[in-house]
């Protein structure tokens, strides 16, 4: 009995941790589409407003979704302190600090992280063409993941089922 | 945040520091000098003197505290709130105004774009002028200013750093407020420079009354039109007139029933007589009152006081 109730969690576990894989593909693929929402918001306050990024970025702190919010809460908090360091080094630790555990991936923090290096040192027209240049990679890498995710989702979930089965198929 | 930490959190790191170990009333502090590769200097109390590291003032620059490359950047930096691109247009006019009032003037290499200039780079001079507010310099002055219960327009002639952009802020606040009387105005302000309000993020940084409005980095002439459409101001105030649009526009307000506070680059009111179109504006007995400054004396001096007959009202000699 105890054996069959052993196997059973077994199995369930196997096929979770499926679904939990294919649960953070998609999560990943929402925080990209998330991620360029906002560099677009950023975009349109620098051409239209002429907004400080403090400035841009202050609301974003209370209306973006985790883990974007903590990531503008503690970028505003660093940018406000005056401690020395550039944008760029703040901006890259801000990200390993509050996005790093996150489902996004290496590359895609990357992508994120090289927006910093032009962002607030260019004049206004510069910094909004290597805005839309940096939206139209990160439009094409979340296109890519989009295209691959159906399947990439259906492997996940088939090897949760089937690694489950067959570890169950094993014990018996 | 008093004028000291308003100054210091702009600077680097180190040249915080350094200012800080200086033992200085920030409210004599006028000027704090950087320069790529000279020496730190400061204006205090109309003297100059070199910063060594230890935070001495000094009068020569041996031992003075260098301002490097990487310290001018940083500050730029923070000035900007890591972001230059949004202050593009006050790089073009030379300045940025930073929280407080205080003025930062920078120089460095101007791009031009034909015969305008489009932007400043390789910024290495900085000069952060501290901003000093007045309070009270005009009340002499606001008995002056109106006849049998009416307020004069009124052109303030003055020689530059004779304090006139100084009393001219405060009058705007003693109408704005009533201190006359207690009469107030609604009062608007072409802050073409952004002098006299001093805004930083759109609030205004130098006290300017409770009745006042302020355009701000908007072209005079432009200014007073859109001012007078929209928020019907009693009296308009503008500093440093002298173009063709400015005249017209100030014929228009006054046309209108605006009163006018203006002031004017000049020595006395003969100078003012021999402009083309100013001249024209004396002639036409436009203004009602012109203030002379005087600047041999200290700033904020009263040369003399005239009507719109040109007759003297007051041989002045106060100070404000």
């Amino acid at each position: 009995m105890l054996k069959w109730i052993g196997i059973l969690f077994l199995a369930a576990a196997c096929i979770l941790f499926g679904q939990s894989m294919a649960q953070q593909m998609k999560e990943r693929l929402l925080l990209l589409e998330q991620m360029e929402k906002y560099l677009i918001l950023i975009k349109g306050d620098i051409r239209y407003g002429q907004m400080t990024l403090s400035q841009i970025i202050s609301p974003l702190k209370e209306t973006a979704a985790e883990p974007y919010q903590d990531f503008f809460q503690e970028l505003v908090a660093r940018m406000d302190s005056f401690d020395g360091n550039c944008l760029s080094r703040i901006w890259k630790e801000t990200v390993e600090e509050t996005l790093s555990k996150s489902a996004l991936k290496k590359e895609d923090l990357e992508l994120f992280c090289q927006i910093s290096s032009f962002l607030g040192v260019k004049d206004a027209a510069s910094q909004v063409a290597a805005l839309e240049h940096q939206l139209t990679i990160l439009n094409y890498h979340t296109n890519n993941i989009r295209r691959q995710m159906p399947g990439k989702v259906m492997v996940a979930r088939t090897i949760g089922i089937t690694s489950g089965m067959f570890l169950a198929v094993l014990l018996v | 945040m008093d004028k000291r930490q308003e100054i210091l959190k702009t600077l680097s790191c180190n040249l915080r520091e350094v200012l800080s170990r200086c033992v200085i009333d920030f409210s004599y502090l006028q000027e704090v000098r950087l320069r790529i590769n000279q020496p730190l200097m400061v204006v205090y109390d109309n003297r100059g003197y070199f910063i060594t590291k230890d935070g001495e003032l000094r009068d020569t620059p041996e031992d003075a505290f260098l301002v490097t490359q990487a310290e001018l950047r940083e500050t730029m930096e923070y000035i900007s709130n890591y972001s230059i691109y949004a202050y593009e247009e006050e790089i073009r006019q030379g300045y940025i105004t930073i929280q407080g009032g205080h003025r930062v003037g920078v120089a460095g290499k101007a791009v031009m774009d034909g015969e305008e200039i489009r932007n400043l780079k390789y910024i290495s001079f900085l000069n952060i002028r501290l901003a000093h507010e007045v309070k009270g310099c005009a009340t002499k002055l606001m008995q002056y200013i109106h006849s049998q219960g009416q307020l004069c327009d009124t052109l303030i002639i003055s020689p530059p750093g004779a304090g006139k952009t100084t009393l001219l802020r405060d009058l705007i606040r003693q109408l704005s407020n009533g201190a006359l009387s207690g009469h107030s105005y609604t009062v608007g302000v072409v802050d073409e420079r952004s002098e006299i309000g001093a805004c930083y993020l759109g609030v205004p940084q130098n006290d300017l009354g409770i009745q006042t409005d302020i355009l701000d980095c908007c072209p005079k002439a432009k200014g007073m039109m859109m001012l007078i459409r929209s928020m019907t101001p009693q009296v308009l105030a503008v500093d440093e007139i002298g173009s063709k649009e400015d005249l017209e526009a100030i014929k228009y307000a006054i046309t209108c029933g605006c009163h006018l506070i203006a002031t004017v680059h000049g020595e006395n009111i003969d100078e003012i007589r021999n402009k083309p179109l100013l001249g024209k504006f004396v002639r036409e007995k436009l203004f009602q009152r012109y203030i002379i400054l005087d600047g041999q004396e200290k700033a904020g001096t009263i040369k003399s006081i005239y009507d719109e007959r040109g007759s003297l009202i007051s041989g002045g000699g106060c100070v404000c």
